[in-house]
Formats: structure tokens, sequence, C-alpha cells
């Protein structure tokens, strides 16, 4: 079945490779981890209904995790055991979340985006000084399953060894985090730090790097849900996909030249107008 | 340089367990094997769509694309299982997605391994349930 060349299927193919360079552009310059800048940048320039752009924003996370989990995994910043014993939560909600996506409707979805964006702006900024918190107690929890750990830390040059507490609420923040990732199709890296952070005390470095290695297990549990039910459009997804990973690939030099400072100071505005965007898409007015 | 001796030692200092350097190699082959299988079924699916266009059943233009519904394509194994010998670009590059979401159960996976291997049987149980969950997602055996 060889495709004719008329106009209309020809639009389609040169829209799917525009698909490709656009994401590879963005995770490029704008270290995109989750979904962050697929959804809201799928639907207003593409016009595609939200539920298919988080179909294919979720395959992005998975693809931008996995492409660079491979160079994190050695890093001894991650707390193994404190990541999968919160990947119990997120995973749970995020099953729950990609199910309950087709009873919302697309409006309250560009609602909930804008939120959730504007809340994730407070642990980035907070991010800007960063310390090793001091003089934490472990709770039960954190005692009985061994969570507390040691990193190297290259600015201090020393070893630092931590304590986990408030296991409770930890894990209580990222039942909903993983609730809200599925549901919206964003790897939500910066919640992930702050249940880590604030609401377990852990050292900035660690929770960075764990809610690293949550993100694609997280999008995953999502992800299926999404794929059998039709929402991942390939000729929409793939794209996607090669683009982000392309991106991955090529980008990894070029990130390491940058300081993480002036990657957020970047990354905050351009997250502040997308937020407003979504914002107005809900209320129609544009 | 002196920092980074520092740092080497220290690393080196805080884990000197093999079993799990071991895994940890292992955990970054798995994933990058995984995310380039993905990328390369991706790529030739991709690839044929752009040669072949799209097919009979498929949005033919770019308004049917963007008119598109949620939940036009749901899918099950079965199906896609019977469509792979056809290698429309579709199914293809939908075999590619599916590797790729594969990835991160195979990575669980390899922790529970390695929770076995050390004999933690607490996290042994944790890492079960969230492979559990996973896989239940997954074979979208829940929501059906």
């Amino acid at each position: 079945m060889i495709g004719g060349n008329d106009g209309r299927n020809r639009a389609l193919r040169v829209d799917s490779l525009l698909r490709l360079l656009f994401c590879w552009l963005a995770r490029l310059t704008h270290r995109l981890r989750g979904g962050i800048l697929v959804v809201p940048v799928l639907p207003p320039v593409f016009g595609l209904d939200i539920h298919l752009a988080i179909g294919a924003s979720i395959v992005s996370i998975i693809a931008t995790s996995s492409g660079a989990a491979a160079a994190y995994v050695r890093d001894h910043l991650t707390n193994v055991r404190a990541a999968i014993l919160l990947e119990l939560a997120t995973s749970t909600g995020a099953v729950l979340g990609a199910l309950l996506a087709p009873f919302l409707p697309s409006r309250a979805l560009y609602f909930l985006f804008a939120g959730f964006l504007l809340l994730s702006l407070g642990p980035m900024a907070r991010r800007l000084g960063e310390k090793v918190p001091s003089q934490v107690r472990p709770d039960w929890f954190a005692r009985r399953l061994h969570l507390g750990g040691a990193y190297p830390d290259r600015a201090l040059g020393r070893v630092v060894t931590y304590e986990v507490t408030r296991v409770p609420v930890g894990f209580a923040m990222m039942f909903i985090v993983g609730l809200a990732s599925a549901l919206l199709g964003l790897g939500a890296g910066a919640l992930k730090v702050l249940a880590m952070d604030w609401g377990m005390r852990m050292p900035m470095k660690v929770s960075t790097a764990t809610s690293n290695f949550m993100i694609g297990v997280t999008a995953a549990a999502g992800a299926g849900v999404y794929f059998w039910r039709g929402d991942v459009v390939p000729i929409i997804a793939t794209p996607v996909m090669l683009g982000v990973l392309a991106g991955t690939l090529v980008g990894a030099q070029l990130l390491l030249r940058l300081t993480n400072r002036r990657v957020r100071q970047l990354f905050i505005p351009t997250l502040l107008i997308i937020a407003v965007q979504m914002l107005l898409r809900g209320i129609a007015v544009w | 340089m002196a920092l980074d001796k520092t740092a080497a030692q220290a690393a080196s200092s805080i884990r000197p367990d093999s079993t799990r350097e071991h895994i940890d190699l292992l955990v970054t082959r798995v994933l990058r094997w995984g995310v380039l299988c993905a990328a390369a079924i991706g790529a030739a699916g991709f690839l044929l769509f752009v040669l072949r266009g799209p097919q009979p059943g498929d949005p033919q233009s770019l308004q049917e694309l963007l008119s598109l519904r949620s939940e036009t394509f749901a899918t099950t194994l079965p199906a896609m299982v019977r469509s792979i010998s056809t290698a429309r670009p579709d199914d293809v590059m939908r075999l590619g997605i599916l590797v790729l979401i594969l990835t991160p159960l195979l990575r669980v996976a390899l922790m529970l391994v390695l929770f076995v291997l050390k004999r933690d049987f607490v996290f042994v149980a944790i890492s079960a349930i969230v492979f559990t969950v996973l896989l239940l997602g997954l074979t979208g055996s829940i929501g059906r």
C-alpha cells in the first residue's frame, strides 16, 4: 500500500518530522526532564486533544529518564532503598491517576496542569541555595528500614552522612505526586524532590538523584494504562520519543558545561510562561 | 584534582560491596540496550511511515489527527502480535514504544534480584509489590 502523495498526507508527515525536531531542540535547550514542555506545547501548537498529548508526554518522560539513567546510576548519590520504598507510593498513585484521566474533561486538566506547575516553582526557586540538613532524628520507619545513608560531596570535599525522618509524610506526598504525574503526563521531579527534601529532610543532592531514579518507574506505571487504552498514538509519540532520546544523547555533553544555577535561571521563567498560557486556555480566553 | 581524589576515595569507602557494583553495571547496560532497542524499532517504524504514508485505518490527514478522540486506538497484546507480521508502520512504532515502557520494569526486576542477593527480605517484599503494581499497569489487566 503505497501512500499517495497528495497534500493532506504530506502535511501529516511534515508534522511528525517537525515534532521530532522540536522535541530534540526542547530537550537540548531546556533540560526537559519530564514531559514538562511536551504536554503544554503539543496541544496549543499542534492543536491536539490533551489526553493524547499526555500519552505522548509520558512516553517522553520514560525516554528522558531511561536515557539519562545510564549515566546517573553510578553516582553514589541515589538512595536506592528510599527510592524503591517511595516507588510503592508513586506507582500506585500513577496507575490510579492513569485510570482516572479519561473521566476528567480537558479543561479540568488544563487547570490542574497550571496549578501543578506553579506549585513546583516554589521548590525550584528554593533550591537555588542548598544546604545539608543537620540534626535529623530518624523516625521508626527510617530506623526499621535503614533508610539513612552517606554520599561523597565534591563541593564540601568530605563524606556526608545523613538520616531520614517523617517517612509517612514523604510517602503520602509521593502518592499524590504519582497520581498527578500520571494524570498530567509530567515527571514531577521538583515535587518528588520536595517530598524527600522538605518532607523527609534528605539532603538536596540525594533527593534530586533519587527523584531522577524514580521518575522512569513512576511514568512506566501510568504509561501501560495509556498505551492499551490507545492514548499513545504512534505517529505522535514516536517522533517525541526519538527527538527526546536524540536530545539526551547529544545534549548530555552540552549540559556538563552549564551550571545548575544558570539552567534554573533559564527554566523558571519558561515554566511561568507555560503556566499562564495553560491557565488562559483553561478559562478559554486564548 | 585533590577534591576529585577525596570524592573517589569516599565513594569506594561507602560501598565496598561488589554485588551492588555488579548490579549497577547490569542496570546501566539493561537501560542502555532497552533504550537503544526502542529507538531502533521506533526509528524503523517512523521511517516506514515517512516513506509509505498513513495506512488505511490510520488518520489520513493532519485534520483527522488533530480531531482524534481519546481511546480511538485501544489495542490489546494479541491484536498487536497478530499485526506485527504485516509490518504496518503504526504497529512497528507501537512496538518500539512498548519496549521503551518495559525498560523501567526490568530495572525494578533487577533491584528485586539485588535485594534477594543481599537477603534483605523486607525490601524483597517491597520491590515485589512495586513490580506487581507495574505489571498490573503494563498488562492493562486493571481498568479493563
